[in-house]
């Protein structure tokens, strides 16, 4: 209860005409930076990180969490009109939205998924503001063992989920991370490792122009590539029916329900994140629907399920992230960097180094989704001729802003070459299906595993012993081992169904 | 990609990671005899972790060098024909041209001390949509107006606005 009137004095302090107005703007961003195909979530929120480097900590947060819902949000509406999925996490939505678009239903589709999108993010912020803070005080029990595994554990399962081709892709993209995140002055030993006496290095990759490198170059080069036509779907319904879009989505309560613990769940296993939690609830959904033979044939369902899914996720990917310092997707992994930036440090003491800010994010996301409500309604419309920007145009500009918002986190040319070097990594390793979250999640999380590991060792004079007998510690490493042991079965399973 | 051609690439990229990780290695078990000659314990080295890792990482590429024969790949497709085609392939083509223009930018335009970023930046932006856009008239009247259009957004935006020194 204490939680619940907490998140509601936040969400009164904030009610500033200088943060709505800003939350508009950042939400319709957003929208329009979810729905440009190749621009992601992801990809505004860590450009806008170095643009915000210098504005007071409130707006910036105001101005990430604004682009952040309406990110993952936007993707929907390039995937209902042009069944090209702005962003990953909207691919699902794609199946259904298009084809209610292509029977004359485009408007009340967009209709549909926004109202599905801001119940989601409704549901993830109320469980962000109720869990979070008891949260933290399980994590403050916490030890060097704990944060070991569950950090291990992070990479380890997004590298298994968010696996594009075999899952060993993803396990080699973390293991890259981890590799990755050990350039730079070891804390304890105090000698630097993998530097090739290079001075930059010393305090190793930064975060930022890493992932900007990884999430904006390959885009920016694949829109070339992929030399596609768009056909956009004009967002109007042609189609006579008429259909009332709060009783729709409202019907589909058990759904709704169903949905979001999916988003909120997934969204909160480390680096895992909105894309999977939208595929996760679209094909829960498609198993426990009255009517499955309708999925991929322009079923509300199959677009309302991914919706509150991957929305419902950014509440859940924001738990870890606060709560232990542990990113749920990659945009939580960016706001990581941008709270670090601004002297935040995420993690069990949070409460006690900055107080209310946990309250303070839920309430900015509850800001974000009424902000969405506004937005969604006045970009609806114009909405087709935005996705009409031609690429020609948009996407040098996106490079441009890549490079110049890379250099403003550290004022150096070195990260320039970073995000250079990331993103030319980045565009082959896409191309060989390697997905970006393992690699940047091992990145970020590799120093903390590193240290905990030996500080865990270096509290046991050497013995592992407390990675079996401390309870938690235990729980994370039985599910390493089952998470690579069903993985192994299902490979060998596999290639021997192939002779 | 085609998994065909995938299964190559994988191929090629399991032999880059045995070495790599072989690397790695070799450079771990150096960090961590330098611990014990300074007698410390073994767990407190820095190459403790990263020998672990590029044990791991050895043993991931050995699988994806196993996948990839399982699937049919092999060495035989490095010829000098399909090296020829894969370079004067368009897909080739246009990502050697945008790494090769964003690499000018970076460390050709940025770096020059009296060239100020706005114009390094209209250079890139304007170069970049010439390349790729039509060669008419209307065309480049219109990547001149949205070049310096962007490039005063972006020299404001950050500059100004953000209050950034820009490079």
């Amino acid at each position: 209860m204490e939680n619940l009137v907490n998140f509601i004095n936040a969400f009164i302090d904030l009610l500033s005409i200088n943060v709505i107005l800003l939350m508009l703007a950042s939400t319709a961003l957003g929208v329009i930076i979810g729905a440009l195909p190749g621009l992601t979530a992801t990809m505004g929120i860590a450009l806008l990180t170095g643009l915000t480097y210098n504005v007071p900590l409130e707006y910036t947060f105001t101005i990430l969490m604004g682009v952040y819902v309406g990110g993952i949000y936007g993707g929907s509406i390039s995937a209902i009109l042009l069944n090209i999925p702005g962003t990953a996490s909207a691919a699902a939505t794609a199946l259904d939205g298009h084809q209610l678009a292509l029977q004359g239903k485009a408007e009340t589709a967009i209709k549909v998924t926004r109202f599905a999108s801001i119940i989601g993010t409704l549901i993830g912020v109320l469980a962000l503001a109720l869990l979070a803070p008891p949260l933290t005080n399980i994590a403050l029990q916490f030890q060097s063992t704990e944060f070991f595994v569950l950090a291990l554990f992070g990479v380890l399962i997004c590298g298994s989920i968010a696996a594009e081709d075999l899952s060993i892709k993803g396990w080699i993209g973390g293991l890259i991370g981890l590799s990755l995140a050990f350039i730079k002055i070891d804390s304890i030993e105090g000698v630097s490792r993998f530097t090739f006496g290079n001075p930059n290095l010393l305090s190793g990759i930064s975060v930022i122009p890493a992932m900007i490198g990884f999430y904006a170059i390959p885009e920016v080069i694949k829109a070339f590539t992929n030399n596609d036509p768009l056909e956009v779907t004009e967002a109007k319904d042609t189609s006579n029916e008429k259909i009332n879009v709060f009783t729709t989505v409202m019907k589909k309560f058990r759904l709704i329900v169903q949905s979001a613990l999916i988003g909120i769940g997934l969204g909160a296993l480390p680096g895992v994140g909105e894309d999977v939690a939208a595929w996760v609830a679209y094909d829960t959904a498609k198993k426990t629907s009255k009517e499955p033979e309708k999925f991929g044939k322009g079923s509300y369902e199959g677009a309302i399920a991914p919706e509150v899914g991957n929305n419902a996720a950014i509440g859940g990917a924001t738990i870890p992230l606060l709560t232990l310092g542990v990113p749920g997707s990659p945009p939580a992994a960016v706001l990581l960097g941008a709270l670090t930036l601004h002297g935040i440090r995420p993690g069990p003491m949070i409460n006690i180094e900055s107080p209310g800010f946990i309250s303070q994010i839920a309430a900015l996301i509850l800001l974000a989704v009424f902000a969405l409500w506004i937005v969604g309604v006045i970009l609806a419309k114009p909405m087709s001729k935005i996705l009409k920007v031609p690429k020609i145009y948009l996407m040098p500009i996106v490079a441009a802003l890549s490079v110049i918002g890379a250099y403003a986190i550290g004022l150096s040319m070195f990260d320039l070459t970073m995000v250079f070097i990331f993103g030319v990594l980045g565009f082959f390793l896409s191309k060989m299906a390697y997905s970006p979250a393992p690699i940047v999640l091992g990145l970020i999380l590799g120093g903390m595993i590193d240290d905990s590991f030996r500080r865990s060792l270096i509290a046991h004079n050497g013995s592992f012993s407390s990675f079996f007998t401390r309870p938690i510690a235990l729980l994370f490493l039985v599910l390493i081992v089952f998470t690579i042991a069903k993985q192994l079965f299902d490979n060998r399973k596999q290639s021997k169904s192939k002779v | 990609m085609e998994k065909k051609f995938m299964r190559r690439a994988d191929l090629i990229t399991s032999i880059i990671l045995m070495i790599g990780s072989i690397g790695m290695f070799a450079m771990s078990i150096r960090l961590v005899l330098r611990t014990l000659e300074k007698n410390r314990d073994w767990y407190q080295s820095a190459g403790l972790f990263p020998v672990i890792v590029s044990v791991f990482l050895f043993l991931c590429a050995i699988s994806l060098y196993r996948t990839a024969k399982r699937d049919g790949a092999n060495f035989k497709f490095i010829t000098l024909e399909n090296t020829k085609n894969f370079i004067l392939s368009s897909e080739f083509k246009i990502a050697s041209t945008i790494i090769g223009l964003i690499a000018v930018y970076i460390f050709g335009l940025l770096p020059i001390k009296w060239l100020k970023y706005e114009y390094s930046t209209f250079i890139f932006l304007s170069g970049f949509m010439f390349i790729f856009n039509k060669k008419d008239v209307k065309s480049i009247v219109k990547t001149i107006i949205i070049s310096v259009i962007a490039t005063v957004m972006l020299t404001y935006g950050f500059g100004q606005l953000a209050m950034i020194p820009l490079p």
